[in-house]
């Protein structure tokens, strides 16, 4: 799971529609891969970021992004870190946790496993 | 028609074996359908410059894995879901061996991708199109790969009324389809949300006749 994925998530339960994000994190196993720097990318991803999710897996990953200004979109520096974590930081092992209910979704082999089991659906169904 | 045209280069898929594809949908015709019909639309694919590319239910990954080819990985950001967990790890090791870069999600169509939304600007989708009786629907594992319920649209009719909500303005949506499917009414239902289309792929194989469908607003 690479940390842009990450931002886009939430918990899948509907009792934590607008509450389950951003979804913690524990890590134990990361590769870093070699994605070649895009401006363009960078550029038309910032938009739909999270920040808050940003720090948050920065944080347990140990890469620090400045918080995001105005001035971020022309700091070359900026936006090179930014990508780097965003596509080619990737947790092999792991697991996220939703802020809401504690729900824990486990990462192995590098797969986020987002499905709930089938009494977790009954159970969302009924509250 | 695609047959005048030079076969699409397949992506590698020597490390699944057959002890995978009792778990995990193999390569098809709908599948060589499908990665003809993205290399005959090449152009209009590179025109678009897509930054985000999705494919749901990416089964061995040779579809999402041949369009990260197709296009590069370069500034791209490729994505596939699948509910089947012997998928998602297949579509993971296919995207490895072809060094296509795809972050593979196991989970239902984009469940737990919330945010994702209006941000796909490629979606694929080649879906469990085979009518069958709708109790095959529920089934996990390798079942879920081509039971299609009642003429085979159930589980495409459920991800239609997500598909305006997850594409970006431009996107291109791409869907596999048969005709027992009946796509003129999967047309028209697209049509509704405010989309048209355009047949890019036809081929009879077998018993089946099989289109591709591009969508786009």
């Amino acid at each position: 799971m690479k940390v842009l994925t990450h931002n886009m998530m939430a918990c899948t339960k509907k009792q934590c529609m607008g509450k389950g994000f951003p979804l913690g994190v524990e890590c134990t196993e990361s590769i870093t891969l070699e994605q070649e720097f895009n401006y363009e990318f960078v550029k038309n991803i910032i938009p739909k970021l999270d920040w808050k999710g940003i720090q948050l897996i920065g944080e347990k990953l140990a890469i620090t992004i400045p918080p995001f200004t105005e001035e971020s979109l022309l700091d070359q520096e900026f936006l090179k870190s930014l990508y780097h974590l965003l596509c080619n930081v990737k947790i092999i092992t792991g697991s996220l946790i939703c802020p809401n209910c504690q729900r824990v979704y486990p990462i192995e082999k590098g797969i986020p496993n987002m499905l709930l089991r089938e009494d977790e659906i009954y159970q969302d169904v009924r509250e | 028609m695609a047959s005048e045209l030079p076969h699409a280069k397949e992506p590698l898929i020597d490390h699944l074996t057959s002890k995978d594809f009792q778990n995990v949908y193999e390569p098809a015709q709908d599948s060589f359908l499908f990665i003809d019909s993205l290399q005959k639309d090449v152009d209009n694919l590179k025109a678009l410059n897509p930054k985000i590319i999705l494919e749901i239910g990416s089964g061995s990954g040779f579809i999402i894995t041949f369009i990260s080819q197709l296009l590069g990985t370069n500034g791209r950001y490729y994505m596939s879901t699948d509910i089947n967990p012997h998928a998602a790890l297949a579509s993971s090791k296919t995207s490895d061996r072809n060094n296509a870069n795809v972050d593979v999600i196991n989970t239902c169509f984009i469940q737990g991708l919330e945010r994702l939304k209006g941000s796909i600007d490629v979606l694929l989708f080649n879906p469990p199109y085979v009518p069958t009786p709708s109790e095959e629907v529920k089934e996990k594992g390798i079942v879920a790969s081509w039971a299609g319920g009642v003429d085979g649209r159930e589980v495409i009719d459920k991800l239609l009324p997500q598909i305006m909500n997850i594409l970006s303005e431009k996107a291109f949506f791409y869907i596999v389809l048969v005709q027992e499917n009946k796509p003129k009414q999967v047309i028209s239902i697209m049509h509704s949300y405010g989309f048209q289309y355009q047949v890019v792929g036809k081929r009879k194989a077998f018993n089946e006749l099989l289109y591709i469908i591009k969508f786009y607003r």
